[in-house]
């Protein structure tokens, strides 16, 4: 039994040691926009955060996240939209959408630990994350417009 | 229930079914929705509360919601932003009160007889029906208020979801005139609105399927779930013209979860058969793929010996005879002789994977009398008949579920993956959702074809282009899976279109011989559409070739396109926006710049790449600028997008991307994103759009932009280091 605290929730989960924890999100949480993308870290579209910082889940056994807060896009926004996620629409980043999950939760934990980040930590942050859609442009604007509005 | 074509009368009769406020969307007998549909009262006096659906394409609910029918698949590219605009604009409707479903089946939504999308057509091809069905409905609704308030319709009109008095006096929702509405005579030619008279068409509305995608909300094909519902994965032979010989089921069955192991034949040409392994979840299946991978036994097929070296030499010596004729204009092979100076180049673009960032996916739940299938498919007419054909079943009898797309690319629009749900499900008699492991997602693609192209050129004493002889040699998706694309050649051949796409009618240079020759090289590696089909390598290669006689005339990349278009009606207004906006005429030290033109589907576009050298001494891209002509600009924000991902799209492409070929089949090398190279956030430029204004008829923008990068790549890379690169990919 592995026992999971996600989006302040806490599941017991009757799964092998080897699940990836993508596949625990999705399969028996339901927690669907968390994707797959490649299994093997390679494109980041599994991304979540783990006490904080952003993941690839499709990876890390999902046993080994026990204990540990996973925070999903669905648990991003408190009430509403997280911040990244309105620079988002107000930049019309997505196209397909398919990736976007795992770009802005990797674009929400760059700004919580750099809320104001130059192109040089942009690119750091966000080379993991994969978009076939390349919405790569208006992913930079749109961090940069997240870590205005919250600096005014 | 048959299928028959209704009358316009019958459609409204059958739209009364709809009422007391529950939209339920218009159904069509002839197709499966139908049989959700509540039987239609047969009066309708227009004083009860009632939905009004005066063709296929809308439903105005008694609460003034508007639903619009969305026949497009919805896979990046705007269209259930777009084409709602489209309806919405003619009928005046409240912008707030649009909702959009997907829809299957009506004739109405077809292209060709098929409801597909693909292309970059969807905009272009619905333009004027889409606006027509809007027309109509607001001419229903002036008609019903008019009669309701005894006044003449003419001086009435729709705005924000009303009808208003023109003089101001009146207004009476959609809502309340739906019922009434619906017993009008739909008119014969309901006026279109003027461009300066939009109020929509032309904005930047933002799109109706942003929220969901920022949120992780939106369901693609590979997030269906439902009661009882089974996961598969499929492990196919390494080889493309491989077939299971044993295997021991054993292992895999070991697996907690794992419920089945179940050969599956192959669904159609260039499928491979394989082996289907059914669990409770993604994570149990795959496991089990893992335990079986090691206990089967493959027969690798006839082509087992094959890789890139191979197919390239193969490729390449056929290209060195004269080839099947696809076009001829004058005298190539004698004005050869005649050029002043002359190039003979040879060029070669490898075969290259899609890689939509969600994986191959479909669900389907076959059963007796009855089948479903929920994916994001681009070939809605093809899976229907497919799950008719596997299922058993007539073709109303299937219900498509449309989900969102992760990516299309040219890739949802086979039907390999729906094959297989439906050839499982039918199997085991349960929901089964069927998700490719990435690694079987590249290993079992339609690949862009490989092709190897040589054009022999010359000028004439002026400079100006005299003679081409274009032979390519590449495969062909139509020989093996879609025999209607293949045509016959002027001296009879069998032609594929889609491999000299871009050389004949639409090149855009005038110049007095060229001849284009077309081989199909039947090499067995399965190809398809990829996003800008045959004018990616075409238009790379044309493109290259005419820098490359620019450099032979001495002359400016830029100057000799203008100099030799054969129309410059359009495309002169575009290089010159080109050279504008990218600063042609003031070179920056350090910077080598490389244009490229085509006419894409009636698109004209052009790019003017940038490049710098690096530290280490390597050359990257730094900017991209594209111009483009493709008419009325209904959103042109989503315009934008298409351009902007269209252009890193092409350079992606030009960059990194490459399929290896080893024994027979994809080398593991390139099956996953380790080794098929993707660009990367850091590596993607600068990307400058731009859109010449036009109120002429639209055509698409989502390939155009793919198709000129890489040769505007290729000439900034000889601009800057003097190297002629002739092979993809670049970087």
């Amino acid at each position: 039994m592995v026992s999971l605290t996600v989006n302040g929730e806490v599941h017991d989960l009757d799964i092998p040691d080897d699940m990836p924890l993508l596949w625990a999100l999705r399969d028996l949480l339901g927690l669907t926009g968390t994707k797959y993308g490649c299994g093997i870290g390679q494109c980041h579209a599994c991304a979540v955060h783990l006490d904080g910082v952003a993941v690839p889940s499709c990876l890390m056994p999902a046993a080994s996240a026990a204990g540990r807060q996973i925070v999903t896009i669905e648990g991003l926004g408190a009430g509403g939209l997280h911040p990244v996620q309105q620079a988002w629409l107000d930049e019309g980043v997505p196209q397909c959408g398919y990736c976007q999950s795992g770009q802005i939760m990797a674009a929400a934990a760059l700004l919580a630990a750099d809320p104001a980040p130059d192109d040089a930590a942009i690119d750091a942050a966000m080379r993991p994350n994969l978009c076939r859609c390349a919405t790569y442009g208006r992913i930079r604007s749109a961090i940069h417009l997240a870590a205005k509005e919250r600096v005014s | 229930m048959t299928a028959q074509p209704l009358s316009r009368r019958s459609l409204i009769q059958a739209s009364l079914a709809a009422s007391g406020g529950l939209c339920l969307g218009f159904r069509l007998p002839g197709n499966a929705a139908a049989r959700q549909a509540t039987p239609a009262p047969e009066s309708g006096t227009g004083s009860e509360p009632v939905a009004f659906t005066p063709n296929a394409w809308l439903t105005i609910g008694p609460d003034d919601a508007v639903e619009i029918a969305l026949h497009k698949a919805e896979m990046g590219q705007g269209v259930m932003t777009s084409l709602p605009m489209l309806v919405a604009e003619e009928l005046g409707a409240d912008w707030q009160r649009i909702t959009v479903r997907n829809a299957y089946g009506d004739p109405a939504y077809g292209s060709f007889g098929f409801q597909f999308t693909f292309g970059s057509t969807s905009v272009a091809s619905s333009f004027m029906p889409l606006r027509i069905a809007g027309a109509t409905a607001r001419d229903m609704l002036i008609a019903a208020a008019a009669q309701r308030w005894g006044v003449d319709p003419a001086t009435l009109a729709t705005r924000d979801g009303a009808v208003i008095d023109r003089a101001g006096s009146r207004s009476a929702s959609f809502g309340e005139l739906a019922g009434l509405a619906a017993t009008m005579a739909p008119p014969a030619n309901p006026p279109l609105k003027s461009p300066a008279e939009f109020t929509l068409l032309g904005t930047p509305v933002p799109r109706l399927d942003a929220p969901a995608k920022v949120t992780g909300a939106a369901i693609y094909g590979i997030d269906v779930m439902m009661e009882g519902m089974l996961t598969a994965v499929m492990l196919r032979p390494p080889s493309f013209t491989g077939a299971v010989r044993s295997f021991d089921p054993a292992p895999a069955l070991a697996i907690p979860g794992v419920r089945h192991v179940l050969e599956i034949p192959s669904s159609g040409p260039d499928v491979t058969g394989g082996i289907a392994i059914v669990a409770d979840g993604f994570w149990a299946a795959f496991s089990g793929r893992r335990a079986l991978a090691a206990s089967v036994e493959w027969d690798l097929g006839p082509n087992a010996a094959q890789d890139t070296s191979s197919l390239i030499e193969t490729f390449t010596a056929l290209a060195m005879q004269p080839g099947p004729l696809a076009f001829a204009d004058g005298m190539a092979e004698k004005a050869i002789a005649r050029s002043t100076k002359t190039l003979d180049a040879t060029y070669v673009t490898p075969f290259l994977a899609h890689v939509t960032m969600e994986p191959m996916s479909a669900a389907a739940w076959v059963r007796p009398g009855a089948v479903d299938v929920w994916t994001g498919t681009q070939g809605q007419s093809f899976v229907v008949m497919q799950a008719s054909a596997i299922g058993g079943v007539a073709p109303d009898q299937v219900t498509l579920h449309q989900q969102f797309l992760g990516c299309g690319l040219g890739r949802r629009a086979e039907s390999d993956v729906t094959g297989d749900a439906l050839q499982i499900s039918k199997n085991l008699g349960v929901p089964v959702k069927v998700i490719w492991p990435r690694e079987e997602d590249i290993a079992h693609d339609f690949f862009r074809p490989m092709s190897v192209q040589r054009v022999q050129a010359g000028i004439d004493s002026t400079g100006a282009p005299f003679a081409w002889i274009h032979h390519t040699v590449a495969d062909s998706a139509g020989i093996t899976r879609f025999p209607t694309f293949i045509a016959t050649g002027p001296e009879g051949d069998e032609i594929d279109p889609f491999q000299s796409a871009g050389l004949t009618e639409s090149f855009l240079y005038a110049m007095p011989h060229r001849r284009i020759e077309s081989t199909i090289a039947r090499s067995g590696v399965p190809v398809g559409f990829w996003r800008g089909v045959g004018e990616t390598q075409n238009i790379f290669v044309a493109e290259s070739v005419m820098d490359e006689l620019a450099a032979l005339a001495e002359a400016d990349p830029i100057a000799y396109r203008l100099a030799n278009l054969a129309d410059p009606t359009r495309a002169a207004a575009v290089l010159e926006l080109a050279r504008e906006k990218s600063g042609w005429d003031a070179p920056a030290e350090g910077i080598g710049r490389g244009v490229a033109i085509a006419d894409y589907g009636g698109t004209i576009v052009a790019a003017v790449a940038e490049v710098a050298r690096t530290d280490d001494g390597s050359v990257r891209p730094v900017r991209l600028v594209i111009a483009a002509d493709c008419g009325f600009v209904v959103n042109p924000d989503i315009a934008r997008q298409q351009l902007e991902g269209g252009a890193l799209y092409g350079l992606s492409a030009a960059m990194g991307e490459r399929v290896e070929i080893a024994a027979g089949g994809v080398a593991p090398a390139t099956a996953n994103l380790d080794g098929y190279r993707l660009l990367r956030f850091d590596e993607a430029p600068i990307v400058e759009t731009w859109l010449v204004p036009s109120d002429a008829a639209p055509s698409g923008l989502g390939e155009p932009a793919v198709v000129v990068v890489p040769p505007a790549l290729a000439n900034a890379i000889y601009a800057l280091t003097g190297e002629r690169r002739r092979e993809l990919p670049l970087g």
